[in-house]
């Protein structure tokens, strides 16, 4: 069921809509809300969401055989509306980002409205997703974010097959974010980590298609075959988060992929000063683990983040992790 | 004396600072020390154009009058100079909100960094003032926002301070990643003012705050001007959130301000401006005030969505009682 949660007229041109596309079942199950677009140029998680409505559209008129619907899915992919047709992260008038507008103010400016629309839209859920992307500068492989997640959330979470679990402690870092007000609302948020903004990745969208629907299973949102039992992602939290950082500025070249497994010393990347051409740094893993994000634009200052790395191990100088615009 | 209180090394093989200037008495102790900032957001001019004036003021005065000046004034007029040298109101390359990133982190990026450097030098600050300018689209008469929890320590400098409003605002609007609230949280006074309109300058409000600053340093004792060279002051009216009218706009398209409604009092009824449509060459909207107020804050630029904001009222209060208790109870 198409329907618009917003209207907004525009200057000069057509008004702009935002639309939510609801499946309702038999109304048994819970109510689970999936956001995306909040940011114009994370795609990934719009076209997810665009999967996920016509796999629900093939069970509401009985074309996937095994599923039933028992709860709701609220669907409402693109929030950011001239943000996405103008490629931009931002609203585009006044550069405002919409996650940071929340809780928002139904008789505020414009970005305060689509917030407190959008938090009024989902606040009623039972569970909540906000898909976003890592942005082009700073590559990190998808994961999932949580807000002290509690033992149901990390019973579930697996079910959403990412590379790892990312808990964070509700700061008021985040107060301004959709994710933030849900968790202040009593629904755990499940951010969603999903690939680069400005493309699409296939198989990415793939896996947390396949492992949406279990989620789905999993919480009797949908009723069907059992899901797989997945295996617990790999936790991660402040404290095992090593962060490395540039020492000088230039042009940085990594010689390593996210994802990978480092050993402590192991070399990432180089730094080339960009009159001279000479190496000025050679950035090495400061410890054993995951490199779960690393830079791709090439230009850095000095004590840029150049990557993230988690190990198994506690960090006892696990610093600040917020480094960029990022969720 | 001129410092550096951090440098960047920068890609293209360049660098900048976040650059002070330190006036400091030429004998003896410095009495006390007041710091005064502006230029976090690189769109908002007002404030550099007030430092330079009252650092102008103050080499003066330590020249030629050197026992009068007894104190130290820091000044930080170009916090985000990378910022109000690009027409950036954010941190350019990172493109973050200098005034969101406080505390800020040593180890973390540019901006982080700078938020950091900036809080670490202010710390033994006996009183910091920090010049906003509103934005590109509001224009705001001179006025000084605080925090209820606040007002007990900043109220009685916000009064000295010639501005024309001192708004003291509900605690549900805290913003802990301020400047301004990580300084008055660890007891450090920073009075936050806003004034005039992002990109451009209005230097008389630039004079106006001249005078209420050298009040607020003679009051911390930095300079000793004689009782009848002090500048006389207007005490600014105090108002709380709900004594604050907002109109926002109902129709989007091309605001129209009636001419000489800036700063005066409105009467209910009163038409304060239109919102128009080119393509039809109809009225949107015609803005009549619901109430009697003075219009303290007024849309400059004229595209306007739904819901944008047009302007602010101060209402009249009930009786003048009503603003005595007002001001008890802070
Ligand atoms: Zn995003």
């Amino acid at each position: 069921m198409h329907e618009a949660i917003l209207e907004l007229n525009i200057p000069f041109r057509e008004p702009m809509v935002i639309y939510k596309n609801e499946f309702q079942g038999s109304g048994n199950g819970p109510l689970i809300s999936l956001v995306s677009g909040m940011h114009g140029d994370e795609i990934s998680g719009m076209y997810l969401l665009s999967r996920l409505a016509a796999f629900l559209d093939r069970v509401e008129r009985g074309l996937e055989p095994y599923y039933t619907l028992e709860g709701t899915v609220r669907l409402i992919p693109v929030v950011n509306v001239p943000g996405v047709n103008f490629a931009t992260r931002n609203w585009p008038f006044d550069g405002t980002d919409i996650n940071r507008m929340f809780p928002g103010y139904d008789q505020g400016e414009t970005t305060q409205r689509i917030a407190d629309g959008i938090l009024q839209a989902t606040v009623d859920s039972h569970y909540a997703f906000d898909v976003h992307g890592s942005n082009e500068q700073f590559f990190e492989i998808p994961h999932l974010r949580m807000f002290s997640p509690t033992e149901e959330d990390l019973r579930l979470a697996p079910y959403l097959r990412c590379h790892y679990l990312l808990r964070r402690e509700l700061t008021p870092l985040y107060k301004t974010q959709l994710s933030y007000q849900w968790k202040e609302s009593g629904i755990s948020p499940y951010i969603l980590m999903l690939g680069v903004a400005r493309r699409i990745d296939d198989d990415l969208v793939e896996t947390l298609y396949q492992g949406l629907i279990d989620f789905m299973l999993a919480t009797a949102v949908l009723a069907g075959p059992p899901p797989a039992p997945p295996l617990q992602p790999p936790t991660f939290g402040r404290n095992h988060t090593h962060l490395v950082l540039s020492r000088t500025a230039g042009i940085f070249r990594p010689t390593v992929t996210a994802g990978t497994m480092l050993r402590k010393g192991e070399l990432l990347g180089q730094i080339v000063n960009v009159l001279s051409g000479q190496v000025e740094e050679e950035v090495r893993a400061p410890a054993s683990g995951l490199l779960a994000s690393i830079r791709s634009y090439p230009l850095v200052y000095e004590k840029e983040l150049l990557a993230r790395l988690f190990t198994a191990e506690e960090n006892p100088s696990g610093a600040a992790d917020v480094w960029y615009q990022e969720q | 004396m001129e410092q550096k209180i951090l440098t960047i090394r920068m890609p293209a093989q360049d660098q900048f600072s976040i650059r002070k200037n330190v006036l400091r008495a030429s004998h003896g102790k410095p009495t006390a020390r007041a710091a005064v900032v502006s230029g976090i957001h690189g769109d908002e001019l007002e404030g550099l154009y007030t430092i330079y004036l009252l650092n102008r003021y103050l080499q003066e005065m330590r020249e030629k009058r050197p026992e009068i000046f007894r104190g130290q004034v820091d000044f930080y007029p170009t916090v985000n100079s990378l910022g109000l040298g690009s027409l950036n109101r954010s941190w350019p390359f990172f493109n973050v909100d200098l005034n969101r990133q406080f505390p800020g982190n040593r180890e973390g990026h540019v901006p982080l960094q700078a938020a950091h450097a900036l809080l670490e030098d202010l710390q033994d600050a006996d009183l910091v003032v920090d010049i906003h300018a509103s934005n590109k689209f509001l224009l705001e008469m001179p006025q000084i926002r605080m925090q209820e929890v606040y007002a007990p320590k900043l109220l009685p400098l916000a009064e000295k301070s010639n501005v024309d409003f001192v708004w003291v605002h509900g605690s549900s609007s805290v913003l802990e990643t301020t400047l301004a609230t990580n300084l008055n949280e660890t007891g450090i006074p920073t009075l936050v003012v806003e004034m005039g309109i992002g990109q451009r300058l209005t230097p008389a409000y630039s004079d106006q705050l001249l005078q209420g600053l050298l009040r607020l340093l003679c009051h911390l004792e930095i300079i000793d001007l004689p009782e009848e060279e002090l500048p006389v002051l207007r005490p600014p009216r105090i108002i709380r959130d709900h004594e604050v009218w907002y109109f926002n706009a109902e129709a989007s398209g091309l605001f129209v301000p009636e001419p000489n409604v800036f700063g005066e009092w409105i009467r209910e009824g009163d038409v304060i401006g239109k919102i128009v449509d080119p393509l039809k060459g109809s009225d949107l909207q015609v803005i009549a005030s619901p109430r009697d107020g003075r219009l303290f804050t007024l849309r400059e630029h004229p595209v306007v969505y739904e819901g944008s904001l047009l302007a602010r009222l101060v209402l009249q209060p009930a009786d003048m009682d009503e603003g005595e208790v007002a001001r008890d109870d802070a």
